[in-house]
């Protein structure tokens, strides 16, 4: 049996509420869940054998949420973070700067062309500044608890005019969607070490390299007590439990045990 | 005291034969204190020295200015923007949500100069470039480590290579491209001239700015020439960059100086002081006579003689004695901005003055660090 921690902002309601959905799916994993909105859990700390709240307002959200906001991390084998800002949207945001040959022949508006080295460089910056970077440091910094992050879902596919996704749909019409995808996992990974490794969205989850099948994303679930509010019917960000659960198959599968399915 | 500051000394009054005093007159009588050496060196503060410069060349808060040149070129580029001049920059840094960190920016060519070439030692490198900017089309050389490319003539401009040569030249194309446009808002081009040693390929005739194999590409003897170019060479690229420069904006100035930073390593086989020496020698006569050719258009900025002036007695060196001090380059600095009027001329950074132990922070870290190639060829020593 392994003993999971798994922390995250609003994206671990896809696990949580997988895992209340079918709890005995994985038979080899024992998981805590600890979710609070990106403030609060930016004031976790590690303190010994025990990661808490320091501030009164994140204790107070922390415990709302998960009853409590102190969580041992003693006989936890491994802690998982989910979300919390690492996410394709910010690979995105570094190629609205910056863009390298292989992908365009020509910059667009406000776009620098510059090396594929260089824009790796600069997401890695931009994605150690990601909560769960800065979490995954706090926690794993010193390599007594391993640490997963869990990729923050890639939007849902919205369709071909989803002006939202206006720079995914640009990446995808020029042809440089895969290289973008795959710039990302590996800035991702970069970014995390050594304190954590990286866990990319599961592949059946994906359509394309940059969005989410809508069957994954439809009827996600709010991060409340209950896990019984669903997001709204146009929010194309959050996963479901479906998707959860295929995740949850990832972590069963790397802990060395198979999942019921 | 020397022959001129006795005949200066002599020159009122003098006994008459008839034992009352008489003037006399020679040219040394009534040069300022600047021409002696006693009082215009010996006698100044090395690290105020500003009488050693008057500007041919004008530089205003609103002239669009360019730099390239040698690693020292750097800390010029840096000081004008300091003092609020407007420092072109062709390819300047992407402003992300979460930037990078200056020396990271650095590291990838970003900042040092007005575009992303690199550090430009010689004459030859600079006339290849603009003749390569002017035609439009890459002219370099891709070179390989490992399996990763590089652009031969901007090889550190890119720490972890490219992908492959397609992005090298692509790259590149945009690069010349840039600089095309910035040139032609160019107002006054400063260039530093480091070195007269390069490496060339034989058959194509193009200038690297550090030798094969250092940071990329292989060594091949019978390929990689070494050229140590003359004084007649300097002069005549020096003409040619001032054509073409004025070929991008008519009327574009220069102002030329004189890098006081040392040879890393020579391929002479003379010794690497004389090489130093010579190297100097040379581009400084190259560099004064191609600016007395052209007064008003070209001025020539003692940087090399701020830095290198016996009366500093080494000071302005870092340990080693090669790299220049954060107070040699304000010396430096400070003569250059007062001369043209952009800042009150700071205290004097006299090295008398600075710290008396320096435990080479200088070499490692700081504000004021250049990146600086040529400095791999000492890893190379055996």
């Amino acid at each position: 049996m392994s003993r999971l921690l798994i922390l995250g902002n609003s994206h671990v309601a896809a696990l949580k509420s997988a895992h209340g959905a079918e709890p005995g799916r994985w038979p080899g994993l024992d998981i805590a869940f600890a979710g609070a909105a990106g403030g609060a859990l930016d004031g976790l700390r590690r303190r010994g054998g025990v990661l808490e709240a320091t501030d009164p307002e994140a204790v107070e959200q922390l415990t709302a949420l998960n009853g409590s906001a102190r969580f041992a991390l003693d006989g936890v084998d491994a802690v998982v973070i989910t979300g919390c800002e690492l996410s394709m949207f910010r690979a995105v945001s570094v190629l609205r700067r910056v863009i390298w040959p292989d992908c365009v022949d020509s910059p667009g508006p406000g776009q620098v062309l510059t090396s594929r080295a260089f824009v790796r460089e600069a997401l890695v910056t931009a994605l150690q500044s990601t909560l769960a970077a800065r979490l995954a440091r706090e926690i794993g910094g010193d390599g007594a608890v391993p640490v997963i992050v869990a990729a923050q879902p890639n939007p849902c596919w919205l369709g071909e005019d989803a002006v939202q996704l206006a720079a995914f749909l640009r990446a995808r019409r020029l042809g440089y969607a895969t290289r973008l995808a795959r710039i990302f996992t590996e800035a991702a990974a970069a970014a995390l070490a050594p304190a954590a490794a990286f866990l990319p969205q599961p592949d059946e989850t994906l359509r394309g390299p940059l969005f989410t099948r809508p069957k994954y994303s439809q009827g996600s679930l709010r991060l409340t007590r209950d896990m019984a509010k669903p997001h709204e019917g146009d929010d194309y960000l959050h996963a479901n439990a479906a998707y959860g659960a295929l995740v949850l198959d990832q972590l069963a599968t790397l802990a060395g045990t198979a999942p019921r399915r | 005291m020397d022959c001129a500051d006795r005949l200066r000394k002599r020159a009122w009054p003098q006994r008459g034969g008839d034992d009352t005093l008489v003037p006399m007159d020679h040219p040394y009588a009534s040069l300022p204190p600047t021409a002696f050496w006693s009082t215009g060196t010996a006698g100044a503060d090395p690290g105020a020295m500003h009488a050693i410069h008057r500007p041919a060349v004008r530089i205003g808060p609103a002239t669009r200015v360019a730099t390239a040149g040698s690693c020292f070129a750097q800390h010029i580029g840096r000081a004008l923007r300091a003092s609020g001049v407007a420092v072109l920059d062709a390819e300047p840094a992407p402003a992300f949500a979460v930037p990078l960190s200056e020396e990271r920016l650095r590291a990838f060519g970003y900042g040092l100069y007005s575009g992303r070439y690199g550090n430009i030692y010689t004459a030859r490198q600079m006339l290849q470039l603009l003749q390569e900017i002017a035609g439009g089309e890459p002219r370099t050389e891709v070179w390989m480590r490992g399996s990763r490319a590089h652009d031969a003539l901007r090889p550190n401009v890119e720490p972890w290579g490219l992908s492959h040569a397609r992005e090298v030249m692509a790259l590149r194309r945009a690069h010349l491209h840039a600089l095309a446009a910035m040139l032609a808002e160019c107002e006054v081009f400063v260039f530093t001239l480091g070195l007269t040693e390069a490496w060339e390929n034989r058959e194509t005739g193009l200038v690297y700015p550090v030798a094969p194999g250092v940071i990329a590409g292989s060594y091949d003897p019978d390929l990689h020439g070494f050229r140590n170019f003359r004084q007649a060479e300097v002069r005549a690229d020096l003409e040619a960059i001032l054509a073409l420069l004025q070929g991008f904006r008519p009327g574009m100035a220069m102002i030329v100086t004189v890098s006081p930073v040392s040879l890393s390593a020579t391929a002479s086989g003379e010794h690497v002081l004389t090489a130093t020496t010579r190297s100097k020698a040379v581009l400084r006569a190259a560099a004064g006579g191609f600016a007395a050719a052209h007064p008003g258009a070209v001025d020539y900025f003692p940087s090399f003689e701020i830095v290198t002036n016996p009366a500093a007695r080494g000071a302005f060196f870092a340990p080693g004695a090669r790299e220049v001090r954060p107070e040699g380059v304000a010396a430096v600095m400070s003569v250059f901005l007062a001369a043209q009027g952009l800042t009150e001329a700071p205290p004097a950074a006299s090295p008398a003055a600075a710290p008396g132990s320096h435990d080479g922070d200088e070499e490692d870290g700081g504000e004021d660090r250049v990146v600086c190639e040529e400095m791999l060829l000492d890893a190379f020593r055996r």
